[in-house]
């Protein structure tokens, strides 16, 4: 009787256990990729050094949906960048680059988020280097755009080389466009505006942005320039990117810069990781007009 | 004396016999309306003398009828009275049907939604309209609000029609955008929420709604807030049969499919004692249309159709104890999920969804001298919004809200003496919200939560004079509201919402209001069927949870919480009157003029925060001085035939900014002189309903007057104006009934494809068809 009574208990344990269900693994994994390419934990870099990370994340149970890249240097935070996505499957591997700042020692941290709003993050410390490493920069003059509906400028600039096209003109260079400039009113203001293909916006001005396969991504520091943070002095005695760097604020950033009146001065990174400075030499308030700027730009 | 004591029941026998042996039946049913619908309670009356009355299937049998001609007339109120001669032979049984044409009648309407209690509009000192099961059945409506677009002063903003998530009724003037500002009831009780003063319109089925009362002008003296500018009682049916259902089901523009059934069941019909129930149900889905403005189109390539689907389910039971005295509870289940038009990610893109359940139980007893009514309910909604959008990068939170509405509402009224009806009672009102914005692609999660309470106490009397011609009604409330646990506060901010770090207020001061509510009005009846009325009263309303305790992006800028908001006031003062001409003509003409003292209002604050995209200004929901509406109203209605209605409806109102303060004296925004947005300055409806044998017929043609579409007055970029423009729709509803069962309606909302737009230059839905085929059982 009692074997029997055992065996029942036994049974009703085995299929109590049996019916519990198994909770879904959800929480993301980051890993900081080793190879001899990108930086290291305890690596030492003079300040304007190239920091290069390789980062692969996998989403868990869920979608990834979160990225954010920090820098604690000197006990300051900075985040450098914290950027919203979607991708459901087959993880993510990306490879950033930023610039050594001056701080003792710097930590990256870097964080993930996935759908169910799991977290995980992975750190490293970059140690500083004796002297400085600014980098070299490229100058353009003078790139001559049209707003919107001017037919005799051309609308689309690459800022890496200052190369400018028209419509017909920028097939097969679509993916070596950052910029492009508009005119509108917003918020009761006459607004000369930076904007770049990915902005979702643009494509009220440029619907040829909707066909091309490459959309370049160009982020403007609009807080430095609503608020003349860096003058066009500033940007005339620039002659490596140190300031390119350091007038970048990635707190209050956007793909589209309002207000870009003659003689702002407007930081902007690159889609891939370029940091430079826009000079608005002159800008017209009409949409059939057009804009002069000067660029410096990482090499 | 033995003989003669059997002589005289002899010839009594025989006579009997001989009356019996030359006797027969008839029988028959009685029918009315264009549907052919069983009619109750008919009378039937041979020769003048001798009646009985229909049943629930409008069938009627009277034997014993002697051998000859007689006459059978049948006659109910409401309906043609028709005689049919029968012969009626020896032993046989005769059938004769009749088909009744309803009839116009002036039997002096009665609603309950003015007095609390039942009242005949012609003695209501105030302008009180009435919408008929008739008038609702004859228009192609496809939710309860748009039953409202022929009331006159009312403003229904449904931009996108059933695609519509959001949609507000309000009335004389006052800003289309602000529903907290007009009380609206389901069977009495109040469904604003306290969250934001909104009401779900799509919560009910058209086909649930038996009539719909509309109370306009103040009538907090009776409900206390939310009824500053009036009150919308939506009345719901009631089974009146032994066993009646219907099933419906439809198809129509933007491949919407639609389903419904209802089953009812009154047990001891005929009688006043007996349980009651009646369930009812309903599905529509759509796969929907673009609802975004070229503008957003061009810049957004993530449209997609606007698509809805939505489900309920609810149930209603009760029991009559007596004549005048009855228990009563019902359930109200529903469930939808409405697309805003963009797709990006998640499976249905950016979506609002509503989980409801309503709960309600009422006592009313109706007696010679008195009658009470107690009401208990309970609302809550499981508001669910996703937001998901590419800028600059991809960016997903979801709003989760929960909110909660109870209370408990009685009154009582008592003939005292010859002149004197005195209302009293007093309401508990408790609503709450506990949201959060809770974001996927970041970090961050921002709650805000808040309570508030509401006593009310009223008192009433209604004094008639002069042989009941002239009625003088004084009536005040005092309301004493309390917000609680306030709180507003972020989990985890990152760049999303670390701009709110310094408003975060995780205990917010209690805050308690008192407000008092009195009105005035004088109603004389001169005649049947003509009467004038003048009346002041004032309303109040406190500010909404979402005000008191919720900060966050709105359009134009960054709205900042005010728990020191205090409530707003409306005094009105209006005159008015009804008038029949030549017996048929019935017209009515309103005039009025309303000071809205510490009007809530969005108020800049001079300060401006950066949200992620530049500099937008704070904006706060404060008081400002002074507005002031004046308006006009007039209907008119005729009945050509007894099957033949027409009639016009006109509102026209002003609304203007008096006063306006700034916050910040350095603010250079002045509002003064000002229009209020979202009201059409003028609007005009006519209606026709046409009952016959072939195919019923409705039609309505309106036209809306231009709207402001901002406060400053001023050019909006979207829309290409200062104003929204004037607009004119026409709707036509064709139905049928075959077989006495089957019913075919064809509905066609906006024959002429009219495109008008929103605050954001979003476009309607222009024509919009749907074929639905019933079956009665």
């Amino acid at each position: 009787m009692l074997k029997r009574v055992q065996t029942i208990a036994l049974l009703f344990v085995l299929a109590a256990a049996g019916c519990v269900q198994e909770e879904p693994v959800t929480t993301p994994l980051v890993l900081l990729r080793s190879a001899s390419e990108f930086t290291a934990d305890g690596s030492v870099v003079a300040p304007g050094g190239s920091l290069r990370f390789g980062l692969s994340v996998s989403g868990g149970g869920g979608a990834i949906t979160n990225l954010v890249v920090r820098r604690i240097s000197d006990g300051v935070a900075v985040t450098e960048a914290d950027k919203g996505m979607y991708i459901s499957y087959g993880g993510l591997d990306t490879i950033l680059t930023y610039t050594r700042g001056y701080g003792q020692v710097e930590q990256w941290v870097f964080s993930v988020m996935n759908s169910y709003r799991d977290t995980a993050s992975v750190s490293l410390t970059v140690l500083k280097g004796a002297g400085s490493a600014w980098g070299e920069i490229d100058y353009h003059p003078s790139i001559r755009i049209g707003l919107q509906d001017n037919v005799n400028l051309p609308h689309f600039a690459d800022l890496h080389s200052g190369m400018a096209w028209d419509d017909a003109g920028v097939s097969g260079y679509e993916a070596e466009v950052d910029m492009s400039a508009f005119w509108y009113i917003t918020s009761g203001k006459s607004s000369p505006t930076l904007t770049c293909p990915a902005y979702s916006s643009a494509l009220t001005y440029y619907p040829l942005f909707g066909t091309w396969s490459v959309r370049n991504q160009t982020m403007y520091d609009y807080y430095t320039s609503d608020n003349d943070l860096i003058t066009p002095a500033q940007f005339d005695l620039a002659d490596n990117d140190s300031l390119l760097v350091n007038a970048y604020r990635p707190g209050s950033v956007s793909g589209q810069s309002k207000y870009a009146y003659t003689g702002k001065v407007v930081p902007f990174r690159t889609a891939d990781g370029k940091y430079g400075l826009i000079k608005v030499i002159y800008a017209d308030e009409t949409a059939e007009g057009g804009m002069e700027i000067a660029v410096k730009i990482q090499k | 004396m033995r003989l003669k004591g059997l002589i005289i029941p002899a010839i009594f026998f025989l006579t009997f016999a001989a009356g019996v042996s030359a006797q027969g039946t008839v029988r028959g049913r009685v029918t009315g309306g264009p549907e052919g619908r069983p009619l109750q309670n008919v009378a039937v009356i041979i020769d003048g003398t001798r009646g009985v009355t229909t049943g629930s299937d409008g069938v009627f049998l009277i034997d014993r009828m002697p051998a000859g001609t007689h006459s059978v007339e049948v006659r109910i109120l409401g309906y043609t009275t028709l005689t049919e001669s029968v012969e009626v032979t020896d032993g046989t049984t005769v059938t004769v049907d009749f088909a009744l044409e309803e009839e116009y009648i002036d039997a002096g309407e009665v609603v309950v939604t003015a007095n609390r209690g039942a009242s005949r509009i012609a003695d209501v000192p105030a302008r009180v309209t009435l919408i008929s099961s008739a008038s609702i059945e004859s228009r192609p409506v496809s939710s309860v609000d748009e039953i409202l677009l022929t009331v006159p002063g009312l403003n229904i903003s449904r931009s996108f029609g059933i695609f519509s998530h959001k949609s507000s009724v309000t009335m004389r003037g006052l800003s289309g955008n602000e529903q907290a500002r007009v009380l609206v009831m389901i069977d009495g009780v109040p469904v604003n929420k306290s969250d934001g003063g909104s009401v779900n319109w799509n919560l009910l089925d058209p086909a649930m709604v038996d009539r719909i009362e509309v109370v306009k002008g103040p009538a907090s003296s009776m409900y206390g807030s939310n009824a500053m500018g009036g009150a919308v009682n939506i009345i719901t049916r009631r089974p009146e049969e032994a066993l009646t259902g219907r099933v419906t089901a439809g198809y129509g523009t933007y491949n919407t499919l639609f389903g419904r059934v209802s089953l009812g069941q009154r047990m001891n019909p005929g009688t006043e004692k007996g349980f009651y129930y009646l369930l009812n149900g309903f599905y529509r889905q759509s796969d929907g249309y673009i609802t975004q403005s070229e503008y957003d189109r061009a810049a957004n390539p993530y449209i997609v159709p606007s698509d809805m689907q939505e489900y309920s389910g609810s149930l209603k039971a009760g029991y009559s104890i007596r004549k005048g005295e009855f228990i009563e509870a019902d359930f109200i289940a529903y469930n939808d999920r409405r697309g805003t038009g963009e797709l990006v990610w998640q499976e249905h893109g950016n979506t609002t969804d509503h989980d409801t359940w309503q709960f309600r139980t009422r006592y009313s007893l109706e007696r010679d001298r008195l009658s009470a009514d107690v009401s208990f309910y309970w609302l809550k909604e499981d508001y669910k919004k996703v937001n998901e959008y590419m800028k600059d990068d991809y960016t997903w939170y979801n709003v989760l809200s929960e909110r909660v509405d109870a209370g408990v509402l009685s009154s009582v009224t008592r003939k005292a003496g010859a002149r004197h009806s005195i209302s009293a009672g007093i309401d508990l009102r408790a609503g709450s919200v506990d949201a959060a914005d809770v974001y996927y692609t970041s970090t961050d999660i921002v709650y805000n939560r808040g309570r508030i309470l509401n006593t009310g106490f009223y008192a009433q009397d209604a004094i008639t004079l002069l042989q009941d011609r002239l009625t003088v009604t004084a009536g005040v409330r005092y309301d004493l509201s309390m917000f609680r646990d306030g709180a507003f506060f972020i989990d985890t901010p990152s760049a999303e919402t670390v701009f709110m770090r310094d408003i975060e207020d995780r205990d917010m001061d209690n805050v308690t209001w008192g407000a008092l509510s009195p009105k005035l009005a004088v109603n004389y009846t001169p005649s049947p069927g003509t009467r004038i009325y003048v009346s002041a009263g004032r309303g109040f309303r406190p500010s909404v949870l979402d005000d008191l305790c919720r900060s966050g992006r709105i359009r134009g800028g960054f709205k900042l919480a005010n728990p020191q908001a205090t409530p707003e006031y409306l005094v009105n003062l209006e005159a008015g009157g009804d008038f029949t001409l030549g017996g048929r003509l019935r017209a009515s003409l309103s005039a009025w003029y309303s000071v809205g003292k510490d009007f809530l209002y969005y108020v800049n604050t001079g300060d401006s925060i950066d949200m992620g995209y530049g500099l937008r200004p704070i904006l706060v929901r404060t008081n400002i001085p002074l507005v002031e509406i004046t308006g006009v109203e007039a209907e008119i209605s005729y009945p050509v035939t007894p099957a033949l209605m027409v009639g016009a409806a006109w509102g026209y109102s002003y609304s203007v900014i008096s006063d306006y303060r700034p916050l910040d004296a350095a603010d250079p925004i002045d509002l003064t002189g000002n229009h209020l947005t979202d009201v059409p300055s003028s609007t005009l409806s006519i209606t026709a309903r046409w009952k016959n044998r072939f195919v019923n017929t409705g039609v309505m043609v309106r036209y809306q007057g231009a709207m402001w579409a901002n406060d400053l007055n001023i050019f909006d970029e979207v829309i290409g104006s200062d104003r929204y423009p004037a607009y004119v729709t026409a709707d036509l509803m064709l139905s049928r009934v075959f077989l006495e069962r089957i019913s075919v309606d064809l509905g066609i909302q906006n024959i002429l494809d009219t495109k008008f737009y929103d605050s954001k230059g979003a476009v309607c839905p222009g024509r919009f068809m749907t074929l639905g085929l019933g079956y009665r059982f």
